[in-house]
């Protein structure tokens, strides 16, 4: 993945070939926000539009790379909310169960965990969903969610812990003792 | 001593595997005599593992489109959108079959043309909202299964004068 490189980009080749490098990920982390990957899919060409058009962080015809991403990032993340404000998730555990069958830890985790997790996620404030997706399912660190958040990252450890706390209150002894 | 008050705090630096090495032999040594801050941690424990193994079917949903729509295309959509739909796939796919003049696509984003062979190859063909505008979107087949190359194209920018016979410089791919 590029988004951490820093290279200049020379339109429209590199950029169209970032933004197609980039696609999959910027996907996988709407899916977590929204859990339709169709919606998923219209919000990340959302962002490409928006991208070409505006060309953020571009100067003299050239982007850097590192800019471009993080803007992309932040862009998807907040069309995610807008999305989510303009239409709760449908959360489809039948759905879940099936996509959760084909991942290494499905003898380790029971579906019905991952529903009541997914379910506690969506009571969580924006911010603090937005932070914890970033941190413990994209596996990002701090200062990289800081930069697509654009707040501090001292704020990022802050909603990470406090979106911990909450879902280990709302899920209460769920595999406590396991 | 350290007592639970000054270990509990700990957890979201063991969680994230940043404790120093002191921290570590710390927490070790307060876990090994405590059992509600090792009841604690174990929580801890069990809900990174629940978040990772969503985040990864989460994966395999954006990877397979595993989760369906909460409605049917037919019921999301107005039925003139579907039969605009169905018009511009039928005339995009009469322009990829037409012998000697490869249809001309206006790209609304990118500063290349679609040549006519790989509109003949397109895994799909459909009407793409983007906010409030429509566009059509071709999908490309990738050998990747994980690289998705898909052109967006202004439906009304769509003319049949004939092109050059140049190719354009092609979508994007990867190596």
């Amino acid at each position: 993945m590029t988004d951490a490189c820093g290279e200049l980009l020379s339109p429209p080749t590199d950029l169209a070939r970032l933004l197609t490098e980039t696609r999959p990920r910027l996907i996988r982390l709407a899916v977590k926000m929204v859990w339709n990957r169709d919606d998923a899919e219209e919000i990340v060409q959302e962002a490409f539009r928006l991208a070409l058009r505006d060309r953020p962080g571009s100067s003299h015809d050239s982007t850097t790379a590192v800019v471009l991403t993080s803007w992309l990032w932040r862009t998807v993340t907040n069309l995610c909310l807008n999305h989510r404000r303009r239409r709760r998730p449908e959360l489809d555990n039948a759905a879940l169960a099936t996509a959760h069958a084909r991942t290494p830890h499905n003898t380790l985790v029971a579906t019905e965990e991952l529903g009541r997790l997914r379910d506690a996620i969506e009571t969580l404030p924006d911010q603090q969903r937005v932070a914890l997706v970033l941190k413990t399912m994209e596996q990002m660190e701090y200062p990289r969610i800081a930069q697509i958040m654009q707040i501090t990252e001292s704020a990022v450890r802050a909603h990470v812990h406090q979106a911990r706390q909450k879902l280990m209150r709302l899920l209460g002894g769920d595999g406590n003792e396991s | 001593m350290t007592n639970c008050h000054d270990i509990q705090p700990l957890a979201d630096d063991w969680l994230d595997d940043s404790l120093t090495a002191s921290q570590r032999t710390e927490l070790e040594a307060h876990l090994a005599r405590c059992d509600a801050c090792r009841a604690f941690f174990r929580r801890c424990e069990r809900l990174a593992m629940q978040l990772v193994a969503l985040g990864d079917a989460a994966n395999v949903v954006a990877e397979t489109g595993a989760a369906p729509r909460t409605l049917p295309l037919w019921r999301r959509a107005a039925p003139w959108r579907i039969a605009a739909a169905i018009a511009l796939v039928a005339t995009a796919g009469w322009l990829a079959t037409r012998v000697g003049t490869p249809p001309r696509f206006a790209p609304s984003n990118m500063n290349s043309e679609l040549p006519r062979e790989s509109l003949g190859t397109a895994s799909e063909v459909r009407i793409a909202m983007l906010g409030k505008a429509e566009y059509l979107q071709v999908r490309l087949p990738s050998a990747d299964p994980h690289v998705h190359i898909v052109w967006l194209y202004e439906p009304m920018v769509l003319a049949a004068e004939p092109a050059s016979n140049e190719a354009g410089s092609g979508p994007p791919t990867l190596n």
